[in-house]
């Protein structure tokens, strides 16, 4: 008689299928006419792949090397005490092209960190810019932390002031044992949960759909008879957003969708923060005309990117209103 | 067909419609018919109020294969067309709104499989003053395709650093001399097993639960989360905590607060956590 039992599933390779398994399962499944077991492989096929993503997924081209950090002592006397119980930083410089003085600009890093100095990027990353000679602190927002390799991989989203075709140097700091949430004073509050989201700022509130998260209704604030930018309606029978979901017809004149018009939004990703709230939905289009059409080749990736003072986008190359669809067919 | 950017503003809130043409330049009232395929920004305002929307497409492209498709159809090419209604009407009806989309695609288009349709578009919300208005998005245009250029310097020479150094960066709790004390703290919660599993020892902290730890004098607050929602027992997790960090030195409170946000991901398994997990083993 064993005292305890022997560990079977002792990785985690050990406790799951890898999506290959999966999808055989899925096939079998389909040939033995086992629908009610193709749909639930097929949902955990979906888990799998988001483990993976999360685990391996490539989040992009760096653009602060982990190995480019520099120990906070070797900063003026009077800097490193200023930086007191971080342990390493490094500068960063930004350069105005076009002669257009920049007030708030949003700057947005791919930051690459030591994993064995640092825990928690969301903890630990500061930004500062120098000012008459004196760093002083910025509010930043940290998303998108992941772990690759001995890496720590975060974005760094600060605001900038440049003067027309002039530069400025930030410190960025990090490696803090002792750091803790910043938590910085909320310029833009969001509430709500899922993708029905409400994102108010000192400027505007942004309304978006409950039912799949696109912009239902503007309101800005300076406007003191109280106007709301809307529908004021139901459309041609659809959800009332005053951004339309994009429509097509495939060949054939019936087949129009509205491509983003999902009962519910299929995956959606949500950032909050003190700076700017992102709203990512993907997927395949649902027709909202009759099921039979749907789900359509088309894979709708769309992210909406909201700032401060207006639906802005992130100045990378794959930020902002960002709307790509591919075309998976024809089979 | 397709169309891909269409807003519509119900109850007449704007009188007036704006475009910017391939150079940028802002234009008030209708695109003319020369024009109508090259718009690259559209809006409306109110001549009144000056309240105003404005669209500014900074990337339109399509990426991938346009050739041939069959009898009927056309390579896909993409249209910088805009739609533009101020005075929308149903037939026999009376205007009530205003209305722009882009159909970008036209002649049956024919997209290969793996085309890509890019589109980047920057919408903005403000007064449309009458005077400087056109000109303040046009400036818009050029700063959003021009953002300022970042580039690591780990080199260039330091500003002179004033003596006096001002409000510092750590609050309180973070500085060098709080180091012990948080490092006291973590390893105490190190010592917290995660009870849900039978026989993998992991601590909370291995695990990634904790994603914050804030001391004010006797006082600990301890942000958690947890895995997922299927089993939201947290106090079965945060009583231990709670108990551990009691019997520390010069304690006074302990709060544990159950977050979602930041929400955990298996980013923040400690390497000893992914160990434990069996994360880096086949």
């Amino acid at each position: 008689m064993c005292s305890s039992p022997r560990n079977l599933e002792p990785s985690y390779a050990d406790r799951t299928d890898d999506v290959e398994t999966k999808i055989e399962i899925l096939r079998r499944a389909l040939a033995a006419g086992d629908h009610a077991l193709a749909l639930g492989v097929a949902d955990s096929i979906k888990d799998t792949v988001a483990s993976e993503r999360l685990l391996n997924a490539d989040p992009g081209p760096v653009d602060l090397a982990a190995a480019g950090w520099r120990p906070v002592a070797e900063l003026p006397e009077v800097w490193a005490r200023w930086a007191d119980g971080w342990g390493l930083y490094r500068r960063v410089r930004l350069s105005e092209p076009v002669g257009q003085a920049r007030r708030a600009e949003p700057v947005d890093l791919l930051v690459g960190m030591p994993a064995d100095r640092v825990s928690s990027p969301g903890r630990e990353l500061r930004v500062a810019r120098i000012d008459g000679g004196r760093p002083q602190e910025l509010c930043a927002q940290v998303y998108g932390e992941v772990q690759r390799g001995s890496d720590w991989l975060a974005h760094l989203i600060f605001e900038a002031d440049v003067e027309a075709g002039g530069q400025t140097w930030m410190l960025v700091f990090c490696a803090n044992p002792a750091a803790e949430l910043p938590d910085y004073p909320g310029r833009m509050s969001v509430r709500g949960e899922g993708v029905g989201l409400e994102i108010e700022t000192p400027h505007y509130v942004a309304t978006l759909s409950r039912q799949m998260g696109q912009l239902e209704a503007l309101t800005p604030k300076w406007h003191a008879g109280g106007l709301r930018l809307s529908t004021h309606g139901n459309g041609h029978g659809e959800p009332p957003n005053l951004d339309w979901a994009h429509d097509y017809t495939t060949a054939g004149p019936f087949q129009k969708m509205r491509v983003t018009n999902w009962s519910e939004c299929p995956n959606y990703e949500v950032v909050r923060g003190p700076l700017c709230t992102i709203v990512r939905r993907f997927g395949f289009p649902h027709s909202p005309v009759h099921p039979l059409f749907a789900p359509s080749r088309l894979f709708m990736d769309l992210i909406y990117f909201l700032r401060r003072r207006a639906l802005l986008p992130q100045e990378r190359p794959d930020g902002g209103h960002v709307r790509l669809l591919r075309a998976c067919g024809p089979r | 067909m397709a169309r891909d950017d269409e807003w519509y503003f119900g109850g007449r809130p704007f009188d007036a419609a704006l475009w910017m043409d391939k150079a940028g330049q802002v234009h008030e009232g209708s695109v003319p018919s020369d024009q109508v395929d090259q718009v690259w920004g559209v809006g409306f305002f109110h001549r009144q109020s000056r309240d105003s929307i404005f669209a500014i497409y900074l990337d339109h492209r399509l990426e991938g294969g346009a050739g041939a498709g069959p009898a009927g159809t056309t390579p896909a090419t993409l249209y910088p067309h805009i739609d533009l209604t101020l005075d929308h009407a149903k037939p026999g009806g009376t205007p009530h709104a205003s209305v722009w989309c882009r159909p970008m695609l036209r002649d049956n288009a024919w997209l290969e499989a793996g085309t890509s349709l890019i589109q980047r578009n920057a919408y903005l919300l403000a007064p449309y003053p009458e005077e400087g208005g056109a000109a303040g998005l046009e400036a818009l245009r050029e700063r959003l395709l021009h953002p300022l250029v970042v580039a690591a310097d780990g080199t260039a020479p330091l500003a002179e650093a004033a003596v006096d150094e001002g409000q510092p960066l750590a609050r309180i709790g973070e500085r060098s001399a709080d180091w012990p004390r948080k490092h006291a703290i973590w390893q105490a919660m190190r010592e917290v097993r995660e009870d849900q599993f039978s026989n993998v020892d992991a601590s909370l902290v291995d695990m990634g639960y904790i994603c914050d730890v804030r001391t004010r004098g006797r006082e600990i607050r301890v942000l958690m989360t947890m895995p997922h929602k299927g089993r939201p027992k947290y106090n079965f997790l945060a009583n231990p905590l709670r108990e551990r960090l009691a019997q520390l030195p010069d304690v006074g409170s302990v709060v544990v607060d159950l977050v979602w946000e930041p929400a955990w991901s298996p980013n923040r398994l400690t390497d000893l956590g992914r160990e434990l997990m069996g994360m880096d083993s086949g």
